[in-house]
């Protein structure tokens, strides 16, 4: 394999797969890098293999189009790699526990987004997981928990996760729903905006239909706690008028809303903005995913967690742009065929503000009660962390080193975004004033022995 | 806990889970695969907590096994292979016992 490209773009979503698709047609080489077995991304997750084809709608089903003709574009696409470390011009990734590097003229960072992970005390139990990884299981392993399954959060996945179980009928204890019961008020100067992708809109009210009228939902839950009880987990919730209450369950699934996976666009030093309603840091990019640092684009969910519609409108975007930065396409050309693209992302870009504003994290669901394990890793409570905190600690990476959070193999992937909302909190700072950690390489575990094999390219030297 | 709810497409391997066969298809992850009989955990944490798999996407590494002999493996991205010897990983890893992968 070449280690010279034309283009490397890390992460085959909707966005990566899309990008893939019209620099290859462009006659560019294309490598796709990712870390999956297959092309899709968590949300078209194995939809070339699945068991659950065809059964999980037509969300779902609109990957196996996209799948197909990316696996048929001339990219070529490396699977199972994990990128730990990118460089200008270069990406180093680690396959099958051997780590070479590729350069490119232009590269693509499209690694999408996670669930926001809101620590409460025992979500480390095992039984518990996000809702986002049940929908991993469903997807590729057509596996669903046998129930009672207590699901608790705020956020469409959690209704469309509500609604898969039930349709699979899966005994469903209850849906906590974190969300504020104001923000659907605050929602509503967006409503005209909702309408710009009615379809999707409508599907979103049908959802919550289902879900109010099928399951027994309580809204605006607090103070979630999860425990063992011998058979099962036992959730304890405060409702809105503050009563304490208690679900069993053979599972319990959290979801608070999904953020911008930031690291490896921080690993790189790029310029990254502050998302004030649904709180999270993401890279900041033009619409054709130019960043901070020329010849290093990104696109998708890591720019703005606007799910699969638009990471495809503007992975198409960046593809375009490319071809037009490399000479294979001229500027009208591109502005051409970046129409209909352009026209599809105008129209999330007005719906968002609803959703943004409907789904809004709950500031009180952020700050974790201090028996909470925080820092998963390194099994540091928020109470550990609190006291380094008010001591005098101001910013993710002081307390780090005070107190080791994101000292461990996941690297504050799962603390960082907590620890930024309890100093804010403590000391009233602005979020936006505080960034995450500063990201180290490698992004993931290597073996000493991997770094030390990995060959030089013959050009290289 | 996990039920199966789709008939299986792929062909059916046998890994060891702690040293007992479990069958399962090509195609799974690690961490599906043994979801059951680990039921639900995978490693304890350096304080003895038991963990389990929490994101099966990568990002938490709550899923870190000894596949093959090589210790934090983060089963959740490690596809099964027939005759794989899978084990949960207790606290942090014990690097002298780690058997070479080659
Ligand atoms: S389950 Fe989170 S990294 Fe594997």
């Amino acid at each position: 394999m070449s280690s010279v490209w034309d283009v490397i773009i890390v992460g085959a979503g909707p966005a990566g797969m899309s990008a893939a698709i019209e620099t290859a047609r462009h006659g560019l080489s294309t490598l796709v890098v990712d870390r999956q077995n297959e092309p899709g991304g968590q949300i078209y997750r194995s939809v070339g293999s699945s068991p659950m084809s065809g059964k999980l709608g037509s969300d779902y089903a609109a990957g196996l189009p996209l799948v197909k003709r990316f696996l048929e574009c001339g990219a070529q696409f490396e699977a199972g790699a994990n990128v730990w470390d990118i460089a200008p011009d270069r990406v180093y990734y680690s396959q099958q526990g051997k780590s070479r590097f590729v350069r490119a003229r232009q590269v693509l960072l499209a690694t999408g987004a996670m669930e926001r992970p809101v620590p409460l005390p025992g979500w480390t139990l095992p039984g518990v997981m996000g809702s986002g990884a049940s929908d991993v299981l469903l997807k590729s392993a057509g596996l669903l928990p046998e129930g009672p399954v207590v699901l608790c959060g705020n956020g469409p996945l959690i209704l469309q996760a509500a609604v898969h179980l039930s349709h699979f009928k899966v005994p469903v204890a209850g849906v906590l729903l974190t969300g504020r019961l104001g923000n659907a008020l605050r929602a509503m100067k967006h409503a005209a905006g909702a309408l710009a992708r009615p379809g999707y809109f409508l599907h979103g009210v049908s959802m919550a239909a289902k879900t109010l009228l099928k399951q027994k939902c309580v809204m605006g839950v607090r103070d979630v706690a999860i425990s063992e009880n011998g058979q099962g987990l036992d959730v304890s919730f405060a409702t809105q008028g503050g009563k304490r209450k208690n679900l069993s369950a053979s599972t319990v699934l959290l979801h608070e809303g999904v953020i911008s996976e930031s690291r490896i666009t921080r690993l790189a030093r790029l310029r990254h903005a502050w998302d004030q309603t649904q709180r999270y840091w993401h890279v900041d990019a033009t619409v054709w995913g130019q960043t901070s640092a020329p010849g290093l684009r990104t696109a998708g969910d890591t720019v703005t967690v606007r799910g699969a519609v638009a990471a495809r409108a503007e992975g198409s975007l960046v593809g375009l742009d490319i071809c037009r930065e490399l000479g294979r396409l001229p500027l009208a050309d591109r502005d051409r065929e970046a129409r209909p693209f352009l026209r599809t992302l105008k129209r999330c870009n007005a719906l968002q503000p609803f959703l943004d504003e409907y789904f809004a994290p709950t500031p009180s669901m952020l700050q974790p009660h201090p028996d909470a394990i925080v820092c998963r890793c390194e099994e540091l409570t928020a109470g550990d962390l609190n006291a380094v905190i008010r001591e005098g600690c101001y910013s993710p990476d002081g307390l780090k080193a005070q107190a080791r959070p994101g000292m461990g193999t996941c690297q504050g992937r799962i603390c960082g975004q907590a620890v930024v909302e309890m100093i804010a909190d403590a000391h009233g700072l602005p979020l936006e004033n505080l960034p995450l950690y500063t990201a180290q390489p490698p992004l993931f575990p290597l073996r000493l022995g991997e770094l030390i094999e990995m060959p030089s390219p013959s050009d290289l030297l | 806990m996990f039920k199966k709810v789709s008939a299986s497409k792929g062909k059916i391997v046998t890994i060891y889970f702690e040293g007992q066969p479990v069958q399962t298809e090509e195609g799974m992850t690690v961490a599906a695969a043994v979801l059951d009989p680990s039921h639900g955990w995978s490693r304890t944490s350096h304080g003895g907590q038991k963990r389990g798999p929490y994101c099966q996407m990568g990002v938490c590494h709550e899923c870190l096994m000894t596949i093959d002999g090589i210790p934090n493996q983060q089963a959740c991205l490690t596809m099964v292979v027939e005759g794989m010897q899978v084990y949960r990983q207790d606290g942090a890893p014990d690097f002298h016992k780690e058997n070479s992968h080659e």
